[in-house]
């Protein structure tokens, strides 16, 4: 509780210096949100002059608490472009502190949206809502890729090719491997297939890089808001759907699976782009390639904490992550060769 | 030292004292239940490997000594697996302390490793490759059991 208070009190007087509020505003009603496994995350209201604004505090975990590493001047900049954009469904970016030199901590202040998670909503409504409700999430991820390379500021990196990109996700796996506390034959395998069984390319775009129901909420009007933009870079958009369908095997249900065919007519309708560059197998092998990031994250933090240089229960959680992806990889590639090669024996009947 | 009750009774003990007198008290703090949550779930998977660890990782070394032994011998250009066999062979096999054979369930997993990167998927040894990757899965996935992801 103390260091709610402390927090409120550096929350303060950082909207008071940035104009958010009157002199006289207060920040109250601040609570910690669950969510997420890498930043802390609360929500406040500014009270100011009779009336009342509800935000959200994304912010860094003291240092040795983190168990991954992200940069909050680079997620703002992102954001704060976006907003100014305006066409992309997520909550609005208001204010940053990118190094944490009033609030203790990078962190960054945006805009609450009143309403559940996606995973939540999903899991709340019946079969026929959940199909119904993924057909706007097909179209808010489109939306997000539709808008481009261009809105995203000159400090991401850009790739060189679509395959200089396949490739670093693939070089990777690779190095995620060789990071860890001890060999792992899965992820050795996983990069071979990858370089095995490359589709075709898609234009780059802005990508949120952790695309998952558990990152898109639902708001008020009952369309999604996409959250958590830590992971955010330009590249092929079919990572997000892919990490989304991963993501959903873990905790079902996967909004893409409802109704695979229908998703992605709905995605390549609002997107422009076509069915032999996003369909269900395409999303598949993103599935697996797109897993390096957000996994080699998890395994720093399993990798910390086997060597000693953390403590966090959610890396020791997350240990079992490991296991349920092997599986989630085998049976996938499994599934995947195996619906290709019924595409490619019903294309050769055709071509008789 | 005290064998009984095992490692994996001690465990499931404590397990449920955490689910059965702190859980409930904890219920209306949902951070702190999500801890417990975890910390329920690690203590399942350590009960079934502190049964079980030290034997499945020498039973696992083993056989993959010997798959990295006839990959070598069947196909020469695998060298990245001969150097992976060298190495596992001169780690010392008679230290059963868990760290000691962790490190050498390591140096099989790359003996693995580099058996999946040089054996071509048209080789008759790939079949033996795949039968222990999927054989190295069934057995992690027994550990964790029934693993969902916390929502959070």
């Amino acid at each position: 509780m103390e260091e709610l208070s402390a927090l409120r009190e550096r929350l303060t007087a950082f909207l008071r210096a940035v104009g958010a509020t009157d002199p006289d505003g207060e920040v109250t009603d601040l609570v910690q949100l669950t969510g997420g496994y890498s930043l802390l995350t609360y929500r406040f209201d500014v009270t100011s002059g009779g009336g009342a604004t509800r935000y959200v505090l994304r912010a860094d975990p003291p240092p040795g608490q983190a168990m991954t590493h992200t940069d909050r001047a680079q997620e703002w900049e992102l954001l704060d472009a976006l907003t100014q954009t305006g066409t992309v469904p997520m909550p609005g970016a208001r204010w940053a502190d990118p190094q944490g030199a009033v609030l203790g901590t990078p962190a960054i202040v945006l805009d609450f949206v009143d309403g559940p998670s996606l995973l939540a909503h999903l899991n709340a409504v019946d079969e026929s809502q959940q199909r119904s409700v993924a057909l706007d999430v097909a179209a808010a991820v489109a939306t997000m890729h539709a808008a481009g390379s261009t809105c995203v500021p000159t400090s991401f990196t850009r790739p060189g090719s679509w395959d200089d990109y396949i490739d670093g996700f693939i070089a990777q796996w690779r190095e995620v491997e060789a990071s860890m506390a001890e060999r792992n034959p899965f992820m050795r395998w996983v990069a071979q297939w990858l370089e095995t069984h490359k589709p075709m390319p898609a234009p780059l775009t802005l990508v949120h890089g952790e695309f998952q129901a558990g990152n898109v909420m639902v708001g008020a009007d009952g369309k999604p808001q996409i959250i958590d933009w830590e992971y955010a870079h330009i590249g092929d958009p079919r990572v997000d759907l892919g990490w989304m369908q991963i993501v959903g095997a873990f905790t079902p249900p996967d909004p893409i699976a409802l109704d695979p065919m229908a998703f992605c007519e709905r995605y390549c309708e609002v997107s422009g782009l076509t069915a032999d560059v996003v369909n269900p197998l395409t999303i598949g092998y993103f599935a697996i390639l797109g897993g390096s990031k957000p996994l080699g994250a998890a395994v720093q933090g399993i990798t910390d904490l086997a060597r000693g240089d953390s403590r966090a229960i959610t890396s020791a959680y997350l240990v079992s992550a490991l296991p349920f992806s092997h599986r989630l990889w085998r049976d996938g590639a499994a599934g995947l060769e195996a619906a290709m090669a019924q595409v490619e024996a019903l294309m050769a009947g055709a071509a008789q | 030292m005290i064998a009984q009750p095992t490692s994996a009774r001690l465990i499931d003990v404590v397990r449920e004292e955490l689910s059965e007198n702190v859980l409930p008290k904890v219920a209306d703090d949902p951070a702190a239940a999500g801890s417990l949550h975890m910390i329920d779930h690690v203590l399942e998977t350590l009960s079934r490997r502190v049964a079980n660890e030290i034997g499945w990782m020498v039973e696992e070394i083993a056989g993959l000594d010997a798959l990295g032994a006839r990959v070598t011998a069947e196909a020469p250009a695998a060298v990245k697996t001969a150097a992976a066999l060298d190495a596992l062979r001169a780690v010392d096999a008679s230290a059963l302390d868990l760290a000691s054979v962790s490190e050498r369930y390591s140096a099989a997993s790359e003996v693995l490793s580099c058996a999946v990167e040089e054996v071509p998927a048209g080789a008759a040894l790939r079949a033996d490759v795949e039968a222990a990757l999927d054989a190295r899965l069934a057995r992690e996935i027994e550990i964790i059991g029934d693993f969902q992801l916390v929502d959070r």
